[in-house]
């Protein structure tokens, strides 16, 4: 059909948040009435997954980016830069060996995953207030309004301020250390952050009433940061971190059932 | 998975690094690696069909 021709060419701009809300409905119009170009985006959103669950974000350590800025600043007055050399310094050879490693693991996770993600790509703004905030946190004096690795100081502090009492697991013995909790601003109205440490990385936990049934874990990556979203009874939440997506999963799974000793 | 299949080219390992890894927009990969946004688009597509084919999520639509 020619209209299918047209759609598959935007399906991966659609998956990448790259394209205007209209054109984004028309497609998604499109994706519930034929089952071949829905299979086109979900073989597409599954390799996404696949690839970003199996690579991990190096940041480059200061000496390497010392010599990248000198070999660019003498570029600048020899001849062009040598590309050839500096992808082989920025794109590991062996990436993609990598990435076949996780296949197993990342396959079930993905399978499970990219169903939601497709669903919940239009709350993007939301995701980017979710970043927004998280960074904004990492600024001196903003992690938390209240500073307790007491789960019993920290729950209750929210009473009152936040219209639920968000859950507030001890996960100490499982290396992610409560640091407090704050309240934020998310979505246009006042959010509950609960705020734990893992080494010195910081995930930061929002969580607000939403109405809708339950939804599974996604986990996108937006500049460095994994964001894990679901909702579970009425409650939407969203689990910030740049920790890498296993670590992010494992706290996501320990948060979601009240912590690795927890008798529900 | 044969040696031929196991590669990605230099310019589609480029993109989706870009894309996937550092979680770039099209406007910022389109900067860091110079080419139109529109080349952009169309690189990636074939990116992404391909890294589909390696490893295997793709199921033979075409």
């Amino acid at each position: 059909m020619m209209r299918c021709a047209v759609y598959r060419e935007l399906l991966n701009a659609d998956l990448d948040n790259e394209l205007m809300s209209e054109e984004s409905a028309e497609i998604r119009d499109h994706l519930t009435q034929c089952p071949h170009c829905s299979r086109a985006y979900d073989e597409l959103a599954a390799t996404s997954r696949l690839v970003q669950d199996c690579l991990v974000p190096y940041v480059a350590p200061d000496v390497l980016k010392a010599r990248i800025r000198s070999a660019l600043a003498a570029s600048d007055t020899d001849a062009a830069p040598d590309t050839d050399e500096l992808r082989r310094i920025i794109v590991p050879r062996q990436w993609l060996r990598v990435a076949a490693a996780g296949l197993v693991i990342a396959v079930a996770s993905s399978v499970t995953t990219f169903g939601a993600v497709r669903e919940r790509s239009g709350s993007r703004t939301v995701r980017d207030e979710i970043l927004t905030s998280h960074v904004r946190s990492l600024m001196p004096g903003h992690l938390t309004d209240v500073a307790s690795t007491n789960q019993h100081n920290v729950k209750p502090w929210f009473n009152g301020r936040v219209d639920l009492s968000p859950p507030v697991p001890g996960l100490d013995s499982a290396g992610f250390v409560l640091d407090g909790g704050r309240l934020d601003y998310v979505a246009g109205r006042t959010v509950a952050a609960v705020v734990y440490l893992r080494r010195q990385h910081v995930v930061n936990v929002f969580s607000w009433p939403e109405a809708g049934g339950d939804a599974e874990v996604s986990v996108v990556i937006t500049q460095g940061f994994h964001l894990a979203s679901w909702r579970s009874d009425g409650v939407a939440f969203w689990a910030v971190s740049d920790l890498n997506a296993f670590e992010l999963s494992q706290f996501v799974m320990l948060f979601q059932h009240g912590g690795p000793e927890a008798k529900q | 998975m044969t040696p031929a299949r196991s590669e990605l080219s230099a310019e589609f390992r480029e993109i989706s690094i870009l894309r996937e890894v550092q979680g770039m927009s099209y406007a910022q990969i389109s900067t860091v690696a110079g080419v139109p946004i529109g080349r952009v688009m169309s690189r990636f597509s074939r990116a992404r069909k391909r890294l589909a084919s390696i490893l295997g999520t793709s199921q033979g639509a075409s």
